[in-house]
């Protein structure tokens, strides 16, 4: 009961409370830039919550099986960096040849996942965090969740801001990031909220 | 004098931040004091200038198909270097900076730069690119840091410069996360005002 | 093929010279890393308990009282083992009590150094305390780092120590009252050890 219960709270924490990126500011080069449409924005989020979660997994197992036995905790970076990126690569690779509708709508966005710093900052955090494996796993997959969550919000919001009357030099990146701005103001509501 | 101009661009006309809208993470998440942002901006500046170094010279040694691999693997080192070195020598900074020093990897402008400029140019013009961007992304860092702090805490570079009724009771919300994006998009707003005029 | 194994090599011998370069690194880094961790500890030491010269490491085996997380590795703390060190002067007498009070605020766990004394009725009484780790929110829960807040924790008892809307004597923070009570608790369940471990050794 006591594992459901952590579980539930870890979900609200990583969603909500600690979102990735309207708190932790992680993951907000492709919020801002994927954000126009809301098609392309949950392709985007979907592939996130995916490689996430893998990379948690692998970079978890990483660690504790291959850096810290060997005392080579200072390759922490290089070892997390090439991990993702050989899997992205990977995930690419097999959704082409297994899925390829998939790939159709997913492809073009996996490329972009290996520079967001979202991924590294899940696995990284994962360990100074001192999560256990399950809670890495999990960790992984519900902040994807929550960085999906806010991104499909933006995705909605901008989609409208095309039809509104904006001020010339506010369009486009600018209004992006005051509305980014409101947003994180109705996440802060969140802001001391303990389970 | 090209290499000057090299240097130049970075400052205004091409600053990675406020035009180029690259390197959002930590531009957003370090700002909170002027203190932090100067030293994720050094961080981010030496990272970016040796990286640009050893890619421009190492160029033409890689194949093409492993490039982005290879440019990868350099700037992880230089920055576990950065991560090493702060915590010996800085490490009251390097603790609040904290999760971002491991993250300068993923940062946009230094693969940016390396793909962009550092595998088509000379050692020096590199150098000099290097140099540029880097302090252009530090002064965005430094500019966005100093309002948050003055605006958030009364202070800048932690000395008192507002009244103590003002410190007493400040405008919090300008050193907690919904400040980040608010600032940012009007010093955006008012950067393109200004391109306009010239 | 060839065309492969070349690819691989070449990445192989890229990272072996970086992964070399770092070990470099890392070996002139560490023991300057370990050294300031060091010398930072017992600086604050020095700090909560300025009358005191030596320090002496003790510890007591103590039921940890906060509930496990299945999720995380360990609860953070001393795990099981509550550490603190006798203070004494430069003549050997004893002035005092030092221990680090580990509590778990909004968003990491607060890390203070306190000094403790005996007060004239036998009681302990705080004499000073450093916050020496905390991440908490800038403008809110990090000012407990400010001389504002530490310094109301002179001359506290474990009476007094908790915060207002507790009825305790500690003003919290503006808008960090999670951060202000797990400071003052974890302050008060170490100095609730350290009876239990001074009361054990006199009897």
């Amino acid at each position: 009961m006591q594992f459901i219960g952590s579980m539930f709270t870890l979900a609200i924490m990583s969603i909500f409370v600690s979102n990735f990126v309207l708190a932790r500011f992680l993951g907000l080069c492709p919020y801002i830039g994927v954000s126009k449409k809301l098609d392309s924005a949950i392709g985007m989020g979907m592939a996130v919550i995916f490689v996430m979660t893998l990379a948690s997994t692998i970079t978890w197992l990483i660690q504790y099986y291959l850096l810290v036995p060997n005392n080579l905790g200072y390759l922490q970076t290089i070892a997390f960096i090439l991990t993702i990126a050989a899997l992205v690569q990977f995930v690419e690779m097999v959704i082409q040849k297994v899925a390829p509708a998939l790939y159709k709508s997913l492809g073009v966005f996996l490329p972009l996942i290996t520079t967001n710093c979202a991924v590294l900052g899940v696995s990284i955090l994962n360990i100074t965090e001192e999560y256990t494996f399950i809670g890495s796993v999990m960790n992984g997959f519900f902040s994807g969740v929550g960085f999906t969550l806010v991104l499909v919000l933006m995705a909605g919001i901008r989609e409208r801001l095309e039809q509104a009357e904006v001020p010339v030099a506010m369009k486009g990146m600018p209004i992006a990031l005051i509305v980014a701005g409101c947003m994180a103001l109705a996440f802060g509501g969140f802001a001391g909220f303990k389970i | 004098m090209s290499a000057m101009k090299e240097m130049t661009k970075g400052f205004i006309k091409e600053n990675p931040v406020f035009v180029m809208a690259l390197g959002m993470c930590p531009t957003l998440a370090v700002t909170t004091s002027v203190a932090n942002a100067i030293g994720m901006g050094l961080a981010a500046t030496f990272v970016l200038v040796c990286s640009n170094i050893i890619i421009s010279l190492i160029k033409n040694l890689i194949p093409s198909k492993i490039r982005i691999p290879c440019y990868i693997v350099v700037i992880a080192s230089f920055v576990t270097i950065v991560d090493m070195a702060m915590h010996a020598y800085v490490p009251a900074l390097h603790k609040s900076l904290g999760l971002f020093i491991p993250l300068i990897v993923v940062n946009c402008i230094i693969l940016g730069r390396a793909e962009a400029f550092a595998s088509k140019n000379n050692v020096l013009k590199s150098m000099f690119d290097g140099i540029g961007m880097g302090l252009g992304f530090t002064l965005a860092l430094v500019v966005l840091g100093g309002i948050r702090e003055v605006l958030g805490a009364g202070q800048f570079l932690g000395m008192n410069v507002l009244t103590e009724a003002y410190r007493s009771l400040p405008m919090l919300a300008a050193i907690l996360a919904p400040g980040a994006f608010l600032t940012l998009g009007l010093l955006m707003g008012l950067m393109e005002i200004f391109k306009k005029k010239h | 093929m060839m065309y492969y194994i070349k690819l691989g090599l070449v990445l192989l011998v890229i990272s072996g010279i970086a992964s070399g370069i770092l070990a470099f690194v890392n070996g002139k880094t560490e023991p300057i890393i370990q050294k300031n961790a060091e010398l930072e500890e017992s600086s604050a030491r020095m700090e909560v308990l300025p009358d005191a010269s030596q320090f002496v490491l003790d510890s007591l085996a103590v039921e940890v009282a906060v509930e496990e997380d299945p999720l995380k590795l360990s609860a953070g703390g001393a795990g099981g083992m509550f550490y603190y060190y006798k203070a004494m002067d430069a003549e050997g007498n004893a002035v005092g009590y030092v221990f680090k009070a580990f509590g778990k605020g909004y968003s990491s766990t607060v890390q203070t150094m306190v000094g403790v004394k005996l007060n004239p009725a036998g009681d302990f009484e705080v004499n000073k305390i450093k916050i020496t780790y905390q991440s908490e929110t800038p403008g809110l829960g990090a000012n407990c780092t400010s001389d504002n807040f530490m310094s109301q924790f002179a001359g506290q008892t474990p009476a007094t120590l908790a915060v207002d809307k507790d009825g305790g004597k500690v003003t919290s923070i503006t808008g960090a009252t999670i951060t202000s009570r797990a400071v003052t608790n974890s302050i008060k369940l170490g100095i609730e050890y350290l009876k239990t471990a001074t009361e054990g050794a006199q009897s």
